[in-house]
């Protein structure tokens, strides 16, 4: 009970620790996007515009040379918000802060949480990206990827996966491996009977 | 703790598929998520006459604004997590039949809650119903998972081991 009392109370700072910083994770979100995007598509990505905490993402498309004007590109923005898939980090930091201290197990767990929960908030983005891109924009767009049907519903489940359920149950699972000993005092013990 | 883990991620990948399946969606995920919003319409029209339903949408028929129940905000996704945590544990049967159940009622409740405080917050200010819908709303609902298979596991009866 005690344990619920300091989670709740220690829940809106970290949310608010959490924006607070936003901007400077947007950042790396960012950077680490485009990078995992170019390697798995090639120059996929032109660049990415960071605005506040939103990735204006700039897709390489192909379209019919009559269509583009002589001397551009053609170019999609595809808009997302990098932070519907990390606020699973203020949730778990207050899991940490909440949990039995001790000095060096804590401050570690809260260093370590950010780098094991970047790679969630990446699944969900370039999922998005991906399905946006590929799922809901005219094929012409990207007529220069061949991608097969399983693989597009590889991407539905992946983003849908990214969306719904790894924001949330990552942290937990996290929490619950780096504070093992804490959650096992709920589960029933043995009791030897005569 | 690793058995459970990988049990656990298998379980929940098997239920979110099922729950993923067009034939599940339209006879089951559609008409509950209908139920709940006229659950949630229910409970409204105790303090404002002035809210209908239709299928997913609850409306304000005095400004006009209203909110869809879509995927992810009608509890489904939090009840198969906690089903999935109390289905792998060792357990007797009964007792994974009552935490299921249990479980359910506190989701939903909680759920209802979300969405009766969301269209408000949304008729008030946008900003504000952004912010609880994407980041506050889930965090509290997977936390409520999460405090419910706690107090499920400290009811459940100790393991008795005779002694050899």
């Amino acid at each position: 009970m005690f344990f619920i009392l300091k989670l709740s109370l220690l829940l809106p700072f970290c949310y608010f620790g959490w924006y607070y910083i936003a901007d400077s994770l947007t950042l790396l979100t960012g950077y680490l996007t485009e990078t995992l995007i170019n390697t798995l598509f090639t120059e996929l990505i032109s660049t990415i515009e960071i605005n506040h905490t939103q990735l204006d993402i700039i897709v390489n498309v192909t379209l019919p040379k009559a269509q583009v004007p002589t001397g551009m590109l053609p170019e999609i923005v595809i808009s997302i918000n990098p932070l519907i898939y990390s606020y699973g980090l203020p949730v778990s930091i207050a899991l940490i802060l909440a949990s039995p201290f001790q000095a060096w197990k804590t401050f570690a767990s809260l260093i370590l949480m950010p780098f094991l929960l970047l790679p969630i908030q990446l699944w969900g983005v370039c999922f998005e990206l991906m399905k946006t891109l590929f799922l809901q924009y005219p094929k012409e767009f990207t007529s220069h990827i061949m991608l097969y049907p399983w693989q597009n519903d590889m991407i539905a489940v992946a983003y849908q996966l990214g969306a719904l359920v790894l924001p949330s149950v990552a942290p937990i699972i996290f929490w619950i491996i780096l504070y093992k000993e804490f959650v096992t005092q709920f589960v029933p013990t043995y009791e030897i009977s005569r | 703790m690793f058995k459970f883990l990988v049990y656990f991620t298998l379980t929940l990948s098997a239920l979110f598929s099922i729950e993923k399946l067009n034939t599940t969606r339209e006879h089951l995920i559609i008409p509950f998520t209908e139920y709940i919003a006229q659950i949630s319409a229910w409970i409204i029209h105790f303090f404002d006459a002035q809210v209908i339903t239709q299928g997913i949408i609850i409306q304000s028929l005095s400004n006009g604004f209203a909110v869809s129940i879509e995927s992810g905000c009608n509890g489904v996704e939090a009840l198969i997590v906690l089903a999935s945590a109390i289905l792998v544990f060792p357990s007797q049967w009964r007792h994974k039949l009552y935490g299921i159940s249990i479980g359910f009622c506190a989701v939903q409740l909680l759920n209802i809650i979300r969405i009766i405080s969301l269209f408000y917050l949304g008729q008030w200010d946008q900003d504000v119903f952004e912010w609880a819908h994407l980041y506050i709303w889930e965090a509290l609902i997977m936390l409520d998972v999460l405090v419910v298979f706690l107090f499920w596991l400290k009811q459940l009866p100790h393991i008795e081991k005779p002694v050899a």
